[in-house]
C-alpha cells in the first residue's frame, strides 16, 4: 500500500487507481452523485462511514470524518485536499484490509467502483466487497439505476463513455427491485430517486401521492433536454397510478441485517398541503369539459394569493384554498406556462379555433372575465414565455406535425367553401346591378347618373391635382 | 360565418351581451346551434365545413356531435339564456293563460295533421286563456290564423327569423322572452326549442296532443319516438316543474354560459 501526499490530506492507493481519471470533473462520464435529495442519504451516517464512490465533494461536508472510496487520482487528492476525510483510492476489489465500517454509503451504484485496471468485477463480487467491510449490524446505502425504468423508455440512444468500457451489465446484476432487495440484506427500505443518481432531487417511497409530489417532479424536470416524451408528465403519471418507486429511474436501497438499524429518509410529500396540484386539476376539468369549473378554478387562481404561481407549484387543499409552493413571478407568465402544457404534447384541450399557446392563454385569461383580457392583443402579453410554443420532446413534435396536417387540411376545406360562397354573392351582385340598372332608364334615375358623374369628373379633377 | 348565426337575433343577442354594438350583427367564427335538436346541434341547412367551429348549448349534444365525427365543438349555451341574464325579469309581473306552440315546419315542409282535434284538446286542457304562437308561414296563412281565433284564443307570431339574404326581425328573441314572461304555461304538442324556453323563463311546462308528422322528416336521430322515450318525465299535460326546470337548464346550457370576454375570443370578436 503506498501513500500519496494531497493539499492538505493523505491518500492512500489500494490498488487498481487509475492515474488518468476523474469521476468528480463529469469529463469522462455523468459525473458525481448530486442533488438536494442525495444529502437525505448522506445523512443517516452513523458512527465509522464508507462512502464509496463519486458523490460531489459538497455532500462530503455532511459527514466528518467519514472515508471515502474513489478509483482516480485526482479525484483522491482533490478530497485530500478538503481535509476531515480519509481518502482510499482503487478498486472496491482491495478494500478486504480496512477495519469495518457501520454505515456504507454508494449513491452512485456498483458499477463505478470498479476499473479499468483490475480484473473486472461483476456486480455480486463488488457488492460482496462492501459487505465484507460492513459491520454487523451497520447499514449498507446503495444507488442503483432501475434499467425498467421510465427513463430508458424516453430517452434518445446515446453514445458510449469512457466509463462503460464493459458496457453491458452482467448476469448477477439483480433484475427488479424485488431481486435487488434479497441480495443486498435482510431488512431494506427502498426509495425511487428522480431525475437520477447524478442529480437526485426527488425521493419518492411507495406511498407518494398528490400534489406536492408531482411539484416537486415538475420542478425536478424544468429544462430537461428534449427526449422523446415530456419526462415531468411521465414522472406524474407513475405517481400517480402509485408506481412511483417502480418505475422511478433509479433507487436508493437501505439495508441491514438489522431491521432495527433502518433509519428513516424523508420523502417528498411527506409533509406539506396535502391535495393535488391546481394544474392537474385545471388539466382534468379542461379534458373533462367542464368549463364552470375551469372558469372557477381560473378565476381563484387569478384573484387570490397563488396568483402568478405556476399552475403546477400550487396546491389545492381539500379545503378549496390554494397553497403557493414557490414563490409568484407575473401572472401572465404563469398563465402562458400553463397555456404552452394545455397546448402541447396531444392534449385534448377544448379550445375550438385556438391555433397557438400564446391564443390560448388569452383565452384563459378571457375565461376568468379578467378586466384586460377584452383589450389586450392575444397572445401579446404571453409572447415572453420561454415555453410557449417549444414542444419537449419527440411526441409532441409528431403531436404537433398531426395538429398541423389537420390544420392545413380544414384550412383548405374553408378556403373551397369561401370561394363557393364567393360566387354564389357575385352571381347575386351581378343580377342586382343588372336590376339597378333596368331601373336606371327612368327619367330620375337618369337626373341622379348625372349627379354622379359629376362628382366622379370632380373627383377626377382633384386627384390629378395631388 | 353562417347567416343562421344571425336567426332569431341569436348573434345580436348575444354581441349586446358582449358589448359589441353594431348596426349590423357581428359575423362569428364558427356555426351558433340555432334550435334545441336531438343531432348534433346544427340544422339541416348549414353546410359543415372541416375545422369550422360549432358553438353548442349543451354539453350533452356536444358528447353526441363528438360521436358522430364533429371535435371543435365548444358549449356556449343557448342565447335565450344570455338574453335572460341582459334583461332580468321584474319580480312581480303577473302571469296569466298558456301560450302554446303548435308544432311548425320550416320553410319548404309541411305539416300534415288533425288542427281541430288538437284545438279541442287545447281548449279542455287549459285552464285559462291561450295565445297560439304561429311560425310566421302559418301566421301569413289567413286560413290557419282565423281557425285558431275561431276557438278563442289570441294569435301572435314572434316574427321572422331570417334567411341567408335577409336578415330576421330585430327583437324576434326579446319579444318571444316578454310573452312567455306573460304566461303561466307553456305547451306545445312536441318538445321544442320554445318549450325549453317556456320552462327556462319560468313558464310550467305541458307537452301533449298529436305532434303531427312532418314531410321528409330526418328519422336518423330517432325523431318524436326518441325524444319522447328520452324525457319521458316532460311530456304530459301536468309535468313536474323542478324536474323540467333541471333538464331545460341542462339542454340550453343555462349553467354553463361563457363570459363576455371567453365569447370574443372564440367567435373572434375582438
Amino acid at each position: 500500500m503506498t501513500q500519496r501526499q494531497g493539499g492538505t490530506g493523505e491518500v492512500r492507493l489500494l490498488g487498481g487507481e487509475m492515474l488518468n481519471w476523474s469521476d468528480l470533473d463529469g469529463g469522462h462520464g455523468p459525473g458525481p452523485v448530486r442533488g438536494s435529495a442525495a444529502g437525505s442519504f448522506l445523512g443517516v451516517a452513523r458512527g465509522r462511514t464508507l462512502i464509496a464512490g463519486p458523490h460531489d465533494p459538497s455532500l462530503l461536508d455532511r459527514v466528518p470524518g467519514a472515508t471515502v472510496l474513489v478509483r482516480g487520482v485526482q479525484d483522491a487528492e482533490l478530497l485530500a485536499g478538503r481535509g476531515d476525510v480519509t481518502v482510499l483510492c482503487g478498486s472496491v476489489a482491495k478494500l478486504g484490509g480496512e477495519a469495518p465500517f457501520d454505515t456504507i454509503i454508494a449513491l452512485a451504484g456498483l458499477e463505478c467502483l470498479g476499473t479499468a485496471e483490475h480484473d473486472e468485477l461483476t456486480w455480486a463480487e463488488a457488492l460482496d466487497a462492501l459487505h465484507g467491510v460492513l459491520r454487523p449490524g451497520g447499514c449498507l446505502v446503495l444507488g442503483v439505476e432501475n434499467l425498467g425504468g421510465f427513463h430508458r423508455q424516453i430517452a434518445w440512444p446515446r453514445p458510449l463513455d469512457d466509463g462503460q468500457w464493459t458496457p453491458v451489465s452482467d448476469e448477477t446484476r439483480p433484475a427488479g427491485l424485488r431481486h435487488l432487495r434479497a441480495a443486498v440484506g435482510a431488512a431494506t427500505r427502498a426509495y425511487g430517486i428522480y431525475p437520477g443518481l447524478r442529480d437526485a432531487r426527488v425521493v419518492v417511497d411507495e406511498q407518494a401521492t398528490g400534489g406536492v409530489v408531482e411539484a416537486a417532479l415538475g420542478r425536478a424536470y424544468e429544462g430537461s433536454g428534449v427526449v422523446l416524451a415530456d419526462p415531468a408528465a411521465v414522472a406524474v403519471e407513475f405517481v400517480r397510478q402509485g408506481l412511483g418507486v417502480a418505475a422511478a429511474p433509479a433507487w436508493v436501497v437501505i439495508a441491514s441485517d438489522d431491521e432495527a438499524a433502518l433509519p428513516d429518509v424523508p420523502v417528498d410529500g411527506s409533509a406539506g398541503p396535502v391535495g393535488p396540484t391546481l394544474e392537474s386539476l385545471v388539466l382534468r376539468a379542461a379534458g373533462r369539459r367542464n368549463m364552470p369549473q375551469l372558469r372557477e378554478l381560473l378565476g381563484q387562481w387569478r384573484n387570490g394569493v397563488a396568483a402568478g404561481v405556476p399552475a403546477g407549484q400550487v396546491v389545492v387543499a381539500a379545503s378549496g384554498e390554494l397553497v403557493p409552493l414557490v414563490p409568484e413571478g407575473a401572472h401572465s407568465v404563469a398563465v402562458a406556462e400553463l397555456a404552452a402544457r394545455l397546448y402541447r404534447g396531444g392534449f385534448p384541450h377544448p379550445w375550438v379555433g385556438v391555433r397557438s399557446a400564446a391564443e390560448l392563454a388569452g383565452m384563459l385569461e378571457a375565461m376568468t372575465g379578467g378586466p384586460d383580457a377584452a383589450t389586450s392583443v392575444p397572445g401579446g402579453d404571453a409572447a415572453s414565455s420561454p415555453l410557449v410554443g417549444a414542444a419537449v420532446s419527440v411526441v409532441e413534435l409528431v403531436a404537433e406535425r398531426e395538429r398541423l396536417a389537420g390544420e392545413l387540411a380544414e384550412a383548405r376545406a374553408q378556403a373551397a367553401f369561401f370561394e363557393e360562397e364567393l360566387n354564389a354573392r357575385e352571381a347575386e351582385v351581378r343580377q342586382v346591378r343588372r336590376t339597378v340598372e333596368l331601373l336606371s332608364g327612368s327619367g330620375p334615375a337618369r337626373a341622379g347618373q348625372a349627379f354622379v358623374g359629376g362628382v366622379r369628373a370632380a373627383r377626377r379633377v382633384l386627384r390629378r391635382r395631388t | 360565418m353562417h347567416r343562421a348565426n344571425d336567426y332569431y337575433g341569436h348573434s345580436a343577442v348575444l354581441a349586446r351581451y358582449c358589448g359589441v354594438p353594431d348596426e349590423l350583427p357581428p359575423r362569428i367564427h364558427g356555426y351558433l346551434q340555432h334550435g334545441w335538436n336531438i343531432g348534433d346541434g346544427m340544422a339541416g341547412d348549414h353546410e359543415w365545413v372541416a375545422g369550422v367551429p360549432l358553438f353548442l348549448w349543451s354539453e350533452r349534444t356536444r358528447r353526441r356531435a363528438w360521436s358522430l365525427g364533429r371535435r371543435h365543438t365548444y358549449v356556449v349555451g343557448a342565447p335565450i339564456a344570455y338574453l335572460m341574464l341582459l334583461d332580468p325579469a321584474p319580480a312581480d309581473a303577473p302571469r296569466e293563460g298558456t301560450i302554446w306552440y303548435p308544432f311548425h315546419g320550416w320553410e319548404g315542409q309541411h305539416v300534415k295533421g288533425d288542427h281541430d282535434r288538437l284545438i279541442d284538446q287545447i281548449r279542455s286542457t287549459e285552464p285559462g286563456p291561450v295565445t297560439v304562437g304561429l311560425y310566421w308561414q302559418e301566421y301569413k296563412t289567413p286560413s290557419v290564423c282565423r281557425r285558431y281565433e275561431d276557438a278563442g284564443f289570441r294569435v301572435i307570431c314572434h316574427g321572422y327569423r331570417g334567411d341567408a339574404r335577409q336578415l330576421g326581425d330585430a327583437g324576434f328573441l326579446e319579444g318571444q322572452l316578454a310573452e312567455l314572461r306573460r304566461h303561466r304555461r307553456v305547451a306545445s304538442n312536441r318538445l321544442s326549442s320554445a318549450v325549453w324556453y317556456g320552462i327556462l323563463a319560468g313558464c310550467e311546462p305541458a307537452v301533449y296532443g298529436d305532434p303531427m308528422t312532418l314531410e321528409n322528416e330526418d328519422p336518423t336521430h330517432g325523431g318524436q319516438a326518441r325524444i319522447r322515450r328520452q324525457w319521458a318525465e316532460l311530456h304530459g299535460e301536468q309535468v313536474d316543474g323542478a324536474v323540467a326546470r333541471a333538464a331545460a337548464v341542462e339542454e340550453l346550457g343555462a349553467d354553463r354560459l361563457a363570459p363576455a370576454a371567453e365569447l370574443r375570443r372564440l367567435f373572434r370578436w375582438r
